[in-house]
């Protein structure tokens, strides 16, 4: 970015402030990282700044939103819709092409494929995945984390989160959201499914414990700004 | 042992690493009798969704609800039984 944005952009969506972490300046074009959902996000966290630091070593400036509803977003979880979490990434990545000029890679993990074609396509340059999942499956692990835990008190029907439940804006378009769009697909090397390329380490999104894996977060990053520089020729 | 209950084996052995954190050469020592739901402070109920999801995910099976148990999960040599079960039909 020619000229470096703040530490902390501030966005208005849906009459809320809501803030996103930007790391690194640079003259290549911005990465918008997209967090895995619900819990995934939180075990992630330290991930994604960790391949934040290294886009910026790179090069490469990059943000990071707080979705609405989480992390410093002050708006209530059980009011989060699907749209609010699209707008928020489409503002982002209007907020970047304005920042730097340039049009914004978007690389997203896990649910975050659910958001990333939410920009509109003009701040686009093209799109990574990390092992994209289906909103249906994550309402599924989200249900049976909730069924399993067995907690004492009535019944909650429905999608809950630690705790709360899901907006009806949320819980229904989720159940039927899939990946749009063409994207270069990553996945761990252990993980069968079709990938244009397979990296080594471990999926941090599933550990119990937040965790940390250095050497992927360099590999997701050289990835990354491959992709973003092979965009930028195209 | 056929080729196929062996990668189921190798599958669960991995996700166990790769979801509770443990290192593969203790897993490596995990043998039908090791105990793991009660016995593992790693394998909490939120620990035990991530752990079936992964499964189901790497080995294309689904596991119900309802057929999750403590016995199920008791030791290392119920819950392989339990897998191969699903995944060599």
């Amino acid at each position: 970015m020619t000229t470096p944005l703040a530490e902390v952009a501030r966005l208005t969506i849906a009459g809320r402030e809501e803030y996103a972490r930007i790391v690194g300046s640079g003259d290549a074009a911005a990465v918008l990282l997209v967090p895995p959902l619900f819990g995934e996000m939180n075990r992630c966290r330290r991930l994604m700044v960790d391949v934040m630091t290294e886009l910026a070593t790179l090069g490469r400036g990059s943000a990071l939103p707080d979705l609405p509803g989480t992390g410093e977003s002050l708006m209530p979880f059980g009011a989060v819709t699907l749209d609010d979490w699209r707008a928020m990434v489409a503002a982002c990545a209007a907020l970047l092409h304005a920042a730097t000029g340039r049009t914004v890679m978007i690389a997203s993990l896990r649910g975050g494929a659910l958001l990333d074609d939410a920009p509109d396509p003009v701040d686009v340059a093209g799109r990574w995945r990390m092992t994209p999942v289906e909103g249906a499956t994550v309402l599924r692990e989200l249900g049976r984390a909730q069924r399993l835990a067995g907690t004492s008190g009535p019944p909650l029907s429905g999608a809950v989160f630690a705790g709360t439940p899901l907006a009806p804006g949320l819980a229904g378009p989720l159940g039927s959201a899939r990946p749009q769009g063409s994207a270069r697909i990553v996945r761990l090397g252990e993980d069968g499914k079709n990938a244009d390329e397979r990296l080594t380490g471990s999926p941090l999104w599933r550990r119990a414990e937040p965790g940390r894996d250095l050497a992927m977060a360099l590999a997701i990053a050289r990835d990354i700004d491959r992709t973003a520089a092979t965009c930028a020729n195209s | 042992m056929s080729q196929d209950a062996e990668i189921v084996e190798t599958t669960l052995r991995s996700v166990l690493t790769d979801v509770l954190g443990i290192p593969p050469a203790r897993v490596a020592t995990f043998d039908s009798l090791t105990p793991l739901f009660g016995s593992l402070p790693e394998l909490d109920s939120m620990a035990v969704a991530g752990l079936l999801t992964e499964i189901e995910d790497r080995l294309g099976i689904v596991v119900e609800d309802d057929e999750v148990d403590g016995e199920m999960m008791e030791t290392f040599g119920s819950l392989l039984h339990f897998i191969r079960t699903k995944a060599l039909l």
